[in-house]
């Protein structure tokens, strides 16, 4: 695994929504959930994540 | 006034940080293969844009150029020991390049850079051709189509330089992309931009038709200066693109559907604590860099959109390194979070998931990019019926106060 970005931005001081009572029978909140589990197993601190995402980081991509 | 893009007070709030945080780095080299385009979309953000920039540039990146950008990716991926990078083929229209150009660029690149290179293309598909999708799967490129949707959609803004439609030659390139397997699993998805006079609905189902893996769907690149058009039949003018968005989530959500959208995708993953995979939404820091044809450094071309030279860092890969734009305030403010931001942004409740919105669209020639997003009301409204959804409340979205 590469060295993660270690910027670590205000943003983590910023508090997310509450996961309880998430709509965990929709595949969509689903994905939304392992994605959050794979970028914070693989210590992603900035926009750029690897291979294992199939989202551009540029706002003009969707390769 | 033209926006002085070095001036930190474009980017930066009295009480920001001067300098990059420890660590930061970039992961993302979005290449512009070429600098034209044979297409003339109504709402380019290169060629109908103030910047006109593109005009003094050379057609194509030649192999020099190229390799001179290898070469300083190379030293920045020694220096911040970056194990896997993306190279990005972009344009204008990066087809025109051709399939000999763009298999010499990737050879280059795969080359001189000591780490894994992940490629992408974003392209309008038209000239795709056997002989460009062999080289793209050498290289395993990832494909991406802008295409707005139907024809009918298609056409009222995507038009060639006589006013003719794109939509056969893009839908023939697509057909040819999906020809073969080998070449199909290139095919990422697709990216449209959004106008409310079109049916959400009716464009859910057609990209979903059309077999369209993932799709992103773009607010059209508007500022405070130049405010994007809000009259449309059945929508409230001050949350129209909201709204928009917001029924075509209701039902892409409703329908549980395996196309991934990627601004809803990554608005719920940071509603759910996780980091932004884009730099178009949320705070976690975008560490993409352009490289133009002729080799100048931009921090990102969209911003093309607010001002003459606002893409301008007074760089170059022949004689600047990547770690020199780390210290540019146009880099840093992307790089610091909610620092960066407006003091109406830092005081709101939807500062994780917004993070201020794009950063083209806060633009105002008074004070550069310290501004809430034009589209600040439509964001809360499309977060407000999101959050409603993921934690299962069902019935009518209501409006947010």
């Amino acid at each position: 695994m590469q060295p993660a970005n270690q910027a670590q931005a205000s943003a983590t001081a910023e508090t997310p929504d509450a996961a309880a009572n998430i709509d965990l029978d929709n595949p969509i909140v689903r994905r939304a959930v392992e994605r959050v589990r794979l970028r914070q197993e693989q210590g992603v601190h900035a926009v750029h994540t690897t291979k294992h995402s199939s989202h551009s980081t540029h706002s003009k991509g969707s390769w | 006034m033209t926006p002085a893009l070095s001036d930190r007070r474009w980017w930066l709030p009295p009480d920001a940080p001067t300098s990059r945080p420890p660590g930061v780095a970039f992961y993302t080299f979005l290449f512009k293969v070429a600098s034209r385009c044979n297409l003339d979309c109504d709402y380019c953000y290169v060629y109908r844009s103030p910047d006109q920039s593109w005009k003094g540039r050379p057609h194509f990146m030649e192999l020099d150029v190229a390799r001179r950008a290898a070469q300083r990716i190379a030293d920045h991926v020694h220096a911040h020991q970056i194990a896997e990078i993306d190279v990005v083929f972009h344009g204008g229209e990066a087809l025109l390049a051709g399939a000999a150009r763009l298999d010499a660029l990737a050879s280059c690149v795969r080359q001189l850079i000591p780490a894994t290179v992940n490629f992408g293309l974003q392209t309008n598909a038209t000239l795709l051709t056997e002989a460009i999708l062999d080289v793209l799967q050498k290289h395993q490129v990832r494909i991406g189509v802008s295409l707005d949707g139907p024809r009918s959609v298609n056409d009222r803004h995507r038009l060639g330089h006589s006013g003719d439609s794109s939509y056969d030659a893009v839908m023939q390139g697509i057909a040819l992309v999906q020809s073969r397997p080998e070449w199909r699993d290139l095919y990422g998805g697709s990216l449209a931009v959004i106008d409310p006079r079109n049916d959400p609905a009716e464009l859910y189902h057609y990209f979903t038709s059309i077999g369209s893996r993932s799709i992103d769907l773009l607010l059209p690149d508007y500022n405070h200066d130049r405010p994007p058009p809000r009259e449309y039949p059945g929508y409230n003018p001050a949350t129209a693109y909201g709204e928009w968005l917001a029924r075509f989530f209701e039902v892409w959500y409703a329908a549980g559907s395996a196309m991934e959208v990627k601004y809803f995708e990554e608005i719920i993953t940071l509603m759910l604590g996780g980091s932004s995979g884009t730099e178009s939404i949320g705070l976690t820091p975008a560490d993409l860099i352009v490289i133009e044809t002729d080799g100048d450094i931009e921090p990102v071309d969209t911003l093309k959109t607010a001002a003459r030279r606002a893409t301008n860092l007074g760089m170059n890969v022949r004689t600047h390194a990547f770690d020199d734009a780390l210290e540019h305030p146009a880099i840093v403010a992307r790089l610091i979070g909610s620092s960066a931001l407006c003091d109406k942004c830092k005081s709101c409740g939807e500062l994780r998931n917004c993070g201020g919105g794009y950063v083209p669209h806060r633009f105002h020639e008074s004070n550069g990019f310290l501004n809430s997003s034009v589209y600040c009301d439509d964001l809360k409204y499309l977060f407000g019926v999101i959050r409603r959804r993921i934690h299962g409340v069902v019935g009518p979205t209501q409006q947010p106060s």
